[in-house]
């Protein structure tokens, strides 16, 4: 339904997100399917905001303005949350309109979700006027009187429609908000400033295409969360966690191309879902989960090599390399400081050395998430997750002369790949006892590869199957893993050190003791180690040779 | 779906009050509901038979015999189990349900009489292995009246989740003549002695799809 008051309503044609659906919505190629909303932010100073918004969007286009004052609701038991729901009442002058929205997870930073609007008399919310049956089992009984506020946000939007014509190209109909406002939840308030970009008609390219060209060189940032996201935060004082990856889905029946799309699109999301809980660095494993979401992304560039053309391969070689340097020094100072650090000052409480160097550890700690933050608030991390998006909608990668191994059925190259990758890693391991520091890192790089080949690719042959191999391969990479902390410790620790400080000496006492530390004890674990490596390679493999 | 099972062999304690009610709230709500009656008085099936054709619909399913299945688009199952029914069908009823409910009455034999029960209840795999949820709730109930207080004290020390109380109300009565209950009303009154559900809901909704 569409309101004369520019804003646009919509109702979810019945039993239309049923799991089977949105399940589906998540791996298909998205088209604008017309009962979920496609829309898209960029967060940034209100005044580079204005500033844009009166020259770049649809400059001689009519802006209408209104102040929209919207309180969220849930149960004190939050039931509606957990069902995956938000519930907000909007006040508009006198009118009062509460919608219901089913989260559906975001994919490439677009947001896909089921809405529900219905106008209500007050402000007090009313579920009973939401007729839908197949909604109503979803939500599940709410006691009318049972629902209570949590937070309102408070946003004076200016609101823009046109429509957008490329030659030749994608088409689309775009409605472009101006919000300036905040979130308020108990006593605490926080600052509401963004662009928001919803596709009311035609493709999402289109709409990937236009935010691209509307940030260009001003100063926005990528804003993944949505204002009732930012205020469900605030209200249930929960910070954002970090998020590991689901496997993509694939089939038999699956070819290669769609293999490649719902592989690069599985390691974007893996990697959209950390981006909040890296600028807030409260769970240190959203830098962890961010890097290994984009080594993910870099892993499938090799396995989709002879697919995929050479410069969008650098393209994102190039982006996705930078990122992982960007907060290299973030995760290394974390895993010292969780992993190798503390053991050592629980043993040795009174070593003051320890704690000046856990106090330069901070320091650097500080200073690399400072880092990290500034990288993903930068203009070219928001650059990248546009074009990247548009080149998933708009499958980027076609070339005429690719799209016969495009069709290839995945398995194919699945099994060729499996094979190719687990041999190397034979060959590389060969008299694993004798291996030198250097043989060893090379090991486990290439174990590395084979483990993200094979997580992508399990559910093509099933998890009996290809569970035991795994289980093997993540032990020995474990393993590994923590030799290369040691040995990433020690790098990092000897520029601590070589830095000019007037601890240095400290510093170098504590530092020793650290790493003197772990070298004897991983002289304990080496044959742990062998074993591991020995069981792994008896495992039996999963794929046709 | 969900089961929700309301049992306890004491009589008149209140389970087809809370069965039929339980039912009609989910039903107003729009869910498909079924009311399974396992007792030869058929008190539930009854009921359902003089619930107006206008009042939202639950079906009635006559398990006096034996446990059946519910049909299959059915998403809230309520199950009223009969009194004095022997320890083997309750673990049969329990193994039907997702979550269960037992209503005690603040009186001296109602206590006596669930507190055995709950002995042999406990002791119920599901329920010892805590695989299905089961919480009391005090029936028939005035608030601060001293034998509250007595079901207070009683209400401590078991596995169970205390979900309060259902105020005695002479509405339930007049309602059930005519096959209705609470959560058919739509008039003030009658929305906030809906409020005293609450916590019966929250258990059910929230343990149901655990």
């Amino acid at each position: 339904m569409q309101g004369d008051d520019g804003l646009t309503l919509k109702e979810t044609p019945e039993g239309g997100s049923d799991d089977a659906s949105q399940n589906a919505n998540d791996n298909a190629p998205s088209t604008s399917e017309n009962n979920f909303e496609v829309e898209l932010k960029l967060a940034g100073d209100a005044e580079v905001l204005e500033q844009l918004w009166n020259s770049r969007i649809a400059p001689r286009g009519k802006s209408v303005s209104r102040h929209l004052i919207s309180t969220y609701y849930d149960t004190p038991d939050f039931r509606l949350r957990r069902r995956g729901f938000t519930l907000r009442v909007r006040q508009d002058g006198e009118d009062f309109e509460q919608t219901l929205k089913a989260a559906a997870g975001s994919a490439q930073g677009v947001m896909r979700r089921g809405e529900w609007t219905v106008r209500i008399d007050g402000p007090t919310p009313n579920l009973m006027k939401f007729e839908d049956q197949a909604l109503r089992e979803k939500i599940g009984l709410v006691v009318p009187g049972e629902l209570r506020p949590l937070f309102t946000t408070d946003v004076t939007r200016q609101i823009k429609k046109y429509r957008l014509k490329r030659g030749g190209g994608e088409t689309a109909f775009i409605e472009a908000a101006l919000d300036k406002g905040e979130i308020r939840s108990g006593g605490e308030r926080e600052v509401i400033s963004e662009i928001e970009l919803e596709l009311l008609e035609g493709s999402s390219v289109a709409l990937q295409r236009e935010a691209a060209r509307i940030h260009q060189e001003a100063l926005l940032q990528f804003q993944p969360l949505s204002k009732s996201e930012r205020g469900f935060a605030m209200a249930l004082q929960e910070p954002p966690r970090s998020a590991k990856a689901p496997p993509p889905r694939l089939t038999s029946e699956t070819s290669v191309e769609e293999g490649l799309e719902r592989v690069f699109a599985n390691c974007t999301q893996h990697w959209l879902a950390n981006h909040a809980a890296v600028l807030d660095g409260g769970d240190i494993e959203g830098v962890h989960q961010m890097r290994v979401a984009l080594r993910r992304m870099r892993s499938a560039l090799t396995i989709f090599k002879g697919v995929l053309p050479a410069e969008d391969r650098a393209w994102l070689q190039g982006e996705a390399k930078s990122l992982i340097g960007a907060l290299g020094a973030a995760r290394d100072w974390d895993v010292f400081d969780d992993e190798l650090l503390r053991p050592v000052l629980q043993a040795r409480p009174k070593d003051a050395n320890l704690k000046i160097l856990q106090d330069a550890v901070n320091e650097e700690r500080r200073r690399a998430y400072d880092h990290a933050r500034a990288t993903l608030r930068s203009p070219a991390y928001l650059k990248f997750v546009l074009e990247l998006g548009a080149w998933l909608e708009s499958r980027g990668w076609r070339r005429k002369e690719l799209q016969a191994s495009l069709d290839r059925p995945l398995i194919a190259l699945a099994d060729e790949l499996l094979q190719k990758r687990h041999k190397q890693s034979m060959k590389l391991g060969r008299n694993f006892d004798g291996l030198s520091d250097e043989a060893l890192h090379e090991l486990r790089i290439s174990l590395k590869k084979l483990r993200y080949a094979t997580e992508f690719f399990a559910s093509l042959y099933g998890k009996s199957r290809t569970k035991a191999y795994l289980k093997s391969l993540r032990q020995l990479q474990d393993d590994l893993g923590h030799l290369n902390d040691v040995a990433v410790a020690e790098t990092r620790l000897g520029n601590l050190c070589g830095n000019g400080s007037d601890d240095a000496g400290a510093l170098r006492l504590a530092s020793g003791s650290v790493i003197g530390w772990y070298t004897h004890a991983l002289a304990q674990v080496r044959p742990r180690i062998a074993g591991d490596w020995y069981a792994f390679t008896h495992t039996k493999t999963f794929w046709k040779q | 779906m969900i089961s929700v099972l309301i049992t306890n062999p004491k009589g008149g304690c209140g389970k087809t009050t809370i069965a039929t009610n339980l039912a009609a709230a989910f039903a107003n709500w729009g869910l498909k509901t079924a009311l399974a009656d396992t007792d030869r008085q058929r008190s539930c099936l009854d009921w359902l038979a003089s619930r107006p054709e206008t009042a939202a619909p639950i079906v009635g399913l006559d398990w006096s015999k034996e446990i059946g299945k519910p049909p299959k688009d059915v998403s809230r199952l309520v199950i009223d189990s009969a009194a004095s029914l022997k320890m083997n069908k309750v673990r049969e009823l329990v193994r039907a349900a997702d979550t269960i409910i037992i209503p005690v009455l603040p009186s001296i034999f109602d206590l006596r009489a669930t507190t055995s029960f709950l002995k042999n209840f406990t002791d119920l795999k599901p329920i010892r292995k805590h695989k299905k949820p089961f919480a009391l709730v005090r029936n028939r109930s005035r608030v601060g009246s001293r034998a509250v207080k007595r079901l207070d004290g009683f209400m401590v020390g078991n596995d169970a989740v205390d979900i309060g109380w259902l105020t005695e109300r002479t509405i339930y009565n007049e309602v059930a003549w005519k096959g209705l209950g609470v959560f058919d009303l739509h008039s003030k009154p009658a929305m906030e002695i809906q409020q005293d559900w609450i916590p019966i809901v929250r258990f059910i909704e929230n343990e149901g799809l655990a």
